[in-house]
């Protein structure tokens, strides 16, 4: 996201609102032209009554309060009207080579009647009560890559400003949030022309847009093992690079201890319903207490060599893992050239050659090295494959099943990584060691996909997760946080094992902010007018 | 016609094969190379789909492994035409093995392949990124030879048309280490289709394939998935 928000700046994108063609309750279509410096990109948006008890997060919903196609280009009357029949279906419909992503939101309409209602009275809403809910919108799914017939990556992966990973989406997605803020202000004036009052700008900016992660995520992740040692690889590269710094300059520590106080802040305005994950975050404000105390001004910490890694050595000593990663985090805030330059080695541009020419007796010592973590599961313990992963027919998204008791394990998805490793090296013990691998898959062609991410694990330290996807304590949850962390998501409120909600691009420039020289300081969002927090 | 996406092509071919209990990766092979050829604009999806009805109704089978071992691949059924799906792969698998032990696989010869065109287009994929080509010859009822170089695609002898004839034929395929020269590439990657467009018919027999994946939710599937539940009052 805050990538996106950068280029915007520095490329001076422009933003503007072609008609907004909506009636007093705030159903109708708009258009948003987003102007960049070599092409042009529209937000197609159709707003729309919905029955409450149709409004649901869940992947099979089929109707929100709105639609969005992001178009490339700017679409003419014809496009808009097939757009208009199409997007509202969201995957029951078909869609062109010109459309780019499409996604859908729902209200939440505590915040969004609650703000609409201050607005048509002539009052501001409370900063608390929009800080407890955070967005006045949540998006449910955000499709691309030619899903329904959309365009395919490739055809704009070329592009500079689409060229990284879910640029596209996050550029929809912040579209969606100017569209729910204009939204808002919309329904309330057409309430009460003569008393509303624009929403105050502090607050706009505190407000972002939801977004309702489910399962999906997590067998994404797991088939795409390159992509996802990129994101790792380019962040451990960065870190090992600023550890290795004998000191930062003053200016360079003054925006770590500056960023870690804004961090404080933050965890301490993230408030959510589930007790297990207050209670991380409740440890984690208290080890990033700990962490402030240790490198404040008066503890010339920053005057000792390499301090950087002597704090991040302390974090693992000391330390949460939640707060050892947000630590990482801001030990890269004050280095944006060393983070920058990685950007382009996040995306994957081609596909590994795959070659099985390696001996048995090769390929045997990879796994022994790579994999013990997949070979210490014991599958004997019917435990380890409680759960099994399929393609629902509603909606054809992927789900996960309890393998004893439900139908479909026969139509399982590929993506019990240790148990297959564990099967393959079993099958390995009776093939002759200098036999290639290759004549080994004839026999057994059903490890094939295995031994490919074998060798893509040999050249990709990353590029697994090192969980049993099928066992009983698998949670879910904690891979789609994983992605959605790298997007740049906050205040995440897990409402199972299974999904999660998050908010995005709180704090993030207007569109019309986007030219402001502070456009990078909003990582980690607080109320406008906060309590006066005792560490800033 | 139906516009369809290259990523649908190859999601839909990947989930096809696999539907019909090949391994997930020949699918996955299968995919990537339906995804080229839709993008060259050479041949028909009619290929991927009635090769998929040739397995599923047993005209087509896997291959004998003690003779794909020794780089000939025929059919493991007496009377049934070598499944291209299945052999495809392996097949490149053994020519793409460079190594210094056992048999030389620069050779493989494959015995009355049902598609020869899903080869091709296999082992064009398998040609990008490297220092090597496949050289693929077959005939039909036309005499085809075709040169697999870094993913760019010559035809030696035949043309663009006759490559879509349909098979049983018999292919043989050589590694090579020259390009080829003074010939013009039928297609190669810079030269990529942008829409594509699929008979309703064929993409409907596809789809119906892909849908053997599918598992219907039940009562209790929908009371632990993700979200159950829950109306947003929020």
């Amino acid at each position: 996201m805050r990538q996106l928000i950068r280029r915007m700046n520095h490329e001076n994108w422009h933003i503007k609102q072609e008609f907004f063609l909506l009636n007093d309750e705030g159903h109708g279509k708009a258009l948003y032209i987003v102007s960049t410096p070599k092409r042009s990109y529209s937000l197609v948006c159709f707003s729309h009554y919905l029955e409450p008890n149709r409004r649901t997060d869940r992947v099979i919903a089929d109707a929100w309060d709105a639609t969005f196609s992001l178009f490339d280009g700017k679409p003419c009357h014809s496009d808009i009207n097939r757009l208009e029949s199409q997007t509202p279906l969201q995957e029951a419909g078909r869609f062109h080579a010109s459309e780019l992503v499409m996604s859908r939101a729902n209200k939440s309409l505590r915040l969004f009647d609650y703000v609409m209602n201050s607005l048509a009275s002539g009052t501001q809403p409370k900063a608390d009560v929009i800080n407890e809910i955070g967005y006045l919108m949540r998006t449910t799914a955000v499709y691309a890559n030619g899903k329904f017939g959309m365009a395919d990556r490739t055809n704009y992966a070329n592009r500079s400003e689409l060229m990284q990973p879910y640029q596209a989406e996050m550029l929809t997605v912040y579209m969606i949030r100017k569209f729910s803020l204009d939204l808002v202000e919309h329904v309330a004036q057409r309430k009460n022309c003569r008393k509303f009052v624009p929403l105050d700008r502090r607050l706009k900016r505190h407000i972002g847009i939801g977004n309702a992660t489910g399962l999906g995520m997590a067998p994404f992740l797991v088939s795409h093992p390159v992509l996802i040692h990129n994101w790792f690889h380019a962040r451990e590269t960065a870190l090992a690079s600023i550890r290795s710094l004998e000191a930062p300059t003053p200016n360079q520590a003054n925006i770590f201890q500056k960023q870690i106080k804004q961090a404080a802040l933050h965890i301490s305005e993230w408030n959510i319903e589930d007790k297990a994950y207050m209670a991380n975050i409740t440890a984690l404000e208290n080890d990033v207490r700990f962490l402030i105390e240790r490198t404040s001004k008066q503890t010339k910490f920053f005057e000792q060599p390499r301090p950087w890694d002597t704090l991040y050595k302390m974090a693992v000593d000391n330390v949460c893992i939640e707060a050892q990663e947000l630590l990482v985090s801001l030990i890269l805030e004050p280095y944006p050239e060393y983070t920058d330059k990685l950007a382009h080695t996040l995306h994957v541009d081609r596909e590994i050659p795959f070659d099985p020419s390696m001996s048995v007796v090769e390929f045997c010592s990879l796994i022994d090295h790579h994999y013990s973590w997949a070979l210490a599961v014991n599958f004997n313990d019917l435990r380890q494959s409680k759960y099994f992963w399929y393609y629902s027919t509603e909606k054809i998204e992927p789900r996960r099943g309890m393998r004893r008791e439900e139908i479909g394990a026969d139509k399982e998805m590929q993506i019990a990584v240790a148990r297959d490793i564990q099967s393959m090296r079993e099958k390995l013990q009776s093939a002759k060691n200098q036999e290639i691998m290759a004549v080994f898959l004839l026999r057994h062609p059903e490890f094939r996909h295995i031994v490919k991410r074998v060798l893509i694990r040999a050249q990709h330290e990353y590029s697994e997760i090192q969980d049993n996807m099928i066992g009983e304590k698998c949670r879910p949850i904690d891979i789609l946080r994983c992605k959605l962390a790298f997007f740049g998501a906050t205040k995440f409120d897990p409402k199972s094992d299974l999904w999660t909600r998050v908010t995005m691009f709180q704090g993030a420039p207007l569109d019309d902010e986007l030219s402001r020289d502070d456009k990078d300081n909003w990582g980690f969002p607080i109320k406008p007018v906060s309590k006066c927090y005792k560490y800033l | 016609m139906l516009q369809v996406s290259l990523s649908e092509i190859e999601t839909s071919i990947c989930k096809a094969v696999s539907a019909t209990s090949l391994p997930v990766s020949f699918g996955e092979d299968a995919g990537r190379a339906a995804r080229c050829m839709a993008e060259s604009g050479i041949g028909s999806l009619v290929a991927f789909v009635e090769a998929l009805d040739a397995l599923n109704n047993g005209q087509s089978t896997g291959f004998n492994t003690q003779c794909a071992a020794m780089g000939k691949f025929i059919p493991k059924l007496d009377a049934r035409h070598l499944s291209a799906l299945y052999a495809g792969p392996s097949a490149c698998d053994l020519l793409v093995s460079t190594h210094d032990v056992g048999p030389e696989y620069a050779a493989i010869t494959l015995e009355n392949v049902d598609k020869p065109l899903i080869i091709l287009f296999e082992s064009l994929v398998t040609s990008i990124d490297r220092t090597f080509g496949l050289h693929l010859s077959w005939k039909t009822q036309h005499s085809i030879q075709a040169i697999c170089w870094r993913g760019a695609l010559t035809i030696v002898e035949g043309s663009s048309q006759n490559l879509c004839t349909s098979g049983p034929a018999k292919m043989s395929i050589l590694r090579i280490t020259k390009p080829p020269t003074n010939m013009e590439p039928a297609w190669s990657p810079q030269r990529t289709k942008k829409l594509t467009y699929v008979e309703e018919e064929v993409w409907h027999r596809l789809i119906s394939y892909t849908n053997r994946l599918l598992v219907d939710s039940t009562e209790k599937s929908r009371l632990t998935g993700a979200g159950a539940g829950i109306t947003d009052t929020d």
